[in-house]
């Protein structure tokens, strides 16, 4: 039954659910979904309607006061549906690696491990309308270091594909145009006893919503701000006792860092996309996170023209070569050409270059405690204060990119079939990222890691089954939870991680 | 002084990516032996450069 608080503003609800939902992006549908096919009764809120309005939007409304990263009401949607409203539908689940914990990732290891969510891969296939992903692959040539990856794409937009059942289902009451306003805890158990939603009508009565299990899924920039301002009874908000909620925003930056060049007759890159991302032993061996670094195609008028300048840029590198190269040994000041010009023609004619594209890397990012989500002073339509996110960068991105760069360049050059070029912010040690006015496409718009998943209160929000550590019916889901992040699409994992969920409140 | 500075730690960041990437290719058959270098953002096999500049 589908409830819209505009039509309907004080709706019959249940005296008591099994459980409450608040946010019917992917996870909270698909949490509502496998529940309610058990048999169990949920109510699912979604602040939003059927469609994006600016009303509802404007409540997503925030400051960015860290690193540069996109308007915060532009780069999520608050409607039916969520985020899946305006996704890529990129899916791939993490890496078995991306689970475990390395010495040079602090705050790396889940609580949980590949096989607990792999479990879930083929429901989550079946719900994304996917094939199942292909297994990597060895890139033969690169002596192990590379493995390319694969991708599916999914077209489901769940406001489309699940609407229909949601409205159907006698087990599930959705409320449309119900915004979480409070959280109000039990004073002797300390468990939730209500949340608070309240439609859009400045005298719309505030609703009181009752279940034996409450779970937020309303994204990875407002589970931590819905716990944030629930402070009547908790001074720093719900679950907030060791200040981590909020804190450790991660996302997958995005950045072009080079071109490739490649021998059309020996490969067929640069006339097909490929993604390639380094192996297990060479991500622990280097030191860095998880990245996938895509050698992108690119239109016949853009090779052309990225063939001319690589060409007049490797004419470049040889002049340059005879002090660079030979630093090994001594440095040499000045950098005129010092080779002699028909040694240059001849070696940039050597290469049998006619083939190009463009090298993109988006990768993990490493957790780090002061890229956060904060509450800011101002406050929105229903008095709660908005969000100021500071997202944070740390040396390690940076080094994750340079390295995965350099071993595909590396991996060209040893298969002699092609050669790359890097930017020089990816090798300067000194350079900053580049920034949306550089044209770039900066990050993936996954929210992650704001209430993080762990074994203790003292390094996370929630444990293993992604309930609040301290609050015994509160439970998060989506990619807030995610320990690390990876380097693939979120949405895969969410998903899985949503069935592992309803499973667990389905048995408890 | 910053310009001076950048370029110091560019050349040394350079130097230190040559001796890195600067592994034996192995020994596939038909290749020699060549070292991957990085000159000027390139990454390129010694060979690709005029004999007197490697």
């Amino acid at each position: 039954m589908i409830i819209d608080l505009d039509e309907v503003r004080t709706p019959t609800l249940a005296p008591q659910y099994d459980v409450c939902i608040a946010g019917a992006g992917v996870a909270g549908i698909v949490i509502a979904k496998t529940l309610a096919e058990r048999g169990r009764r949920v109510l699912l809120l979604e602040a939003g309607g059927e469609y994006f309005s600016e009303r509802s939007q404007d409540v997503y409304r925030g400051a960015v006061v860290g690193h540069e990263y996109f308007d915060l009401d532009v780069t999520r949607l608050r409607f039916l549906g969520g985020s899946s409203n305006h996704w890529g539908g990129w899916s791939r689940p993490l890496d078995a690696h991306d689970f475990g914990k390395h010495a040079h990732i602090d705050g790396s290891g889940w609580p949980i491990g590949f096989d607990d969510v792999n479990a879930y891969s083929e429901a989550t296939a079946e719900i994304l309308g996917i094939e199942p992903v292909p297994r990597d692959k060895p890139v033969a040539g690169s002596a192990g270091d590379l493995n390319e990856i694969f991708f599916r794409r999914s077209q489901v937009w769940f406001k489309d594909k699940y609407g229909p059942l949601l409205a159907s289902s006698e087990n599930i009451d959705l409320l449309l145009r119900a915004n979480l306003l409070d959280i109000s805890l039990d004073p002797t158990t300390g468990r939730v006893a209500t949340f608070q939603i309240r439609g859009y009508g400045p005298d719309d009565p505030m609703l009181e919503a009752r279940a034996e299990s409450f779970v937020l899924s309303l994204g990875g920039l407002e589970n931590p701000r819905a716990l944030l301002n629930a402070n009547k009874q908790r001074a720093n908000g719900v679950g907030n006792e060791n200040d981590l909620v909020g804190r450790y925003f991660m996302e997958h930056p995005h950045f072009d860092i080079g071109h490739y060049f490649v021998d059309q007759k020996r490969t067929d890159l640069g006339r097909e996309r490929r993604i390639m991302a380094p192996s297990r032993q060479f991500l622990t061996e280097a030191g860095i996170a998880n990245c996938g670094i895509r050698l992108e195609v690119v239109d016949p008028v853009t090779r052309v023209s990225l063939l001319t300048k690589g060409r007049a840029q490797l004419s470049g590198a040889v002049c340059k070569s005879n002090n660079l190269v030979g630093l090994v040994k001594k440095v040499r000041p000045g950098f005129r050409c010092r080779q002699p010009f028909e040694d240059v023609l001849k070696a940039v004619k050597k290469l049998p270059l006619d083939g190009a594209g463009l090298l993109r890397t988006a990768s993990e990012q490493v957790p780090l405690s002061s890229s956060r989500v904060l509450l800011a002073d101002e406050t929105d339509q229903f008095g709660r204060r908005r969000l100021a996110l500071n997202w944070q960068l740390s040396p390690l991105d940076k080094e994750t990119i340079r390295i995965c760069g350099l071993a595909v360049g590396r991996y060209l050059a040893e298969a002699n079939i092609g050669r790359a070029r890097l930017f020089d912010w990816v090798l300067d040690p000194e350079a900053g990222f580049p920034g949306l006015d550089d044209g770039e496409e900066l990050a993936g718009n996954h929210h992650m890691g704001t209430t993080r998943m762990g074994l203790s209160a003292t390094d996370s929000v929630v444990n293993a089954n992604c309930q609040v550590h301290g609050v015994g019916n509160l439970y998060m889901a989506g990619s807030s939870v995610f320990r690390t992040g990876g380097h693939a699409n979120p949405t895969f994992t969410i998903v899985q991680l949503a069935l592992r969920l309803a499973d667990h409140l389905a048995a408890s | 002084m910053r310009m001076l500075t950048r370029r110091v730690f560019l050349r040394f960041w350079t130097a230190l990516a040559v001796v890195a990437l600067g592994l034996p290719q192995g020994s596939r058959a038909g290749a020699r032996r060549d070292e991957i270098i990085l000159v000027d953002g390139w990454i390129l096999r010694a060979s690709d450069l005029p004999k007197d500049a490697r």
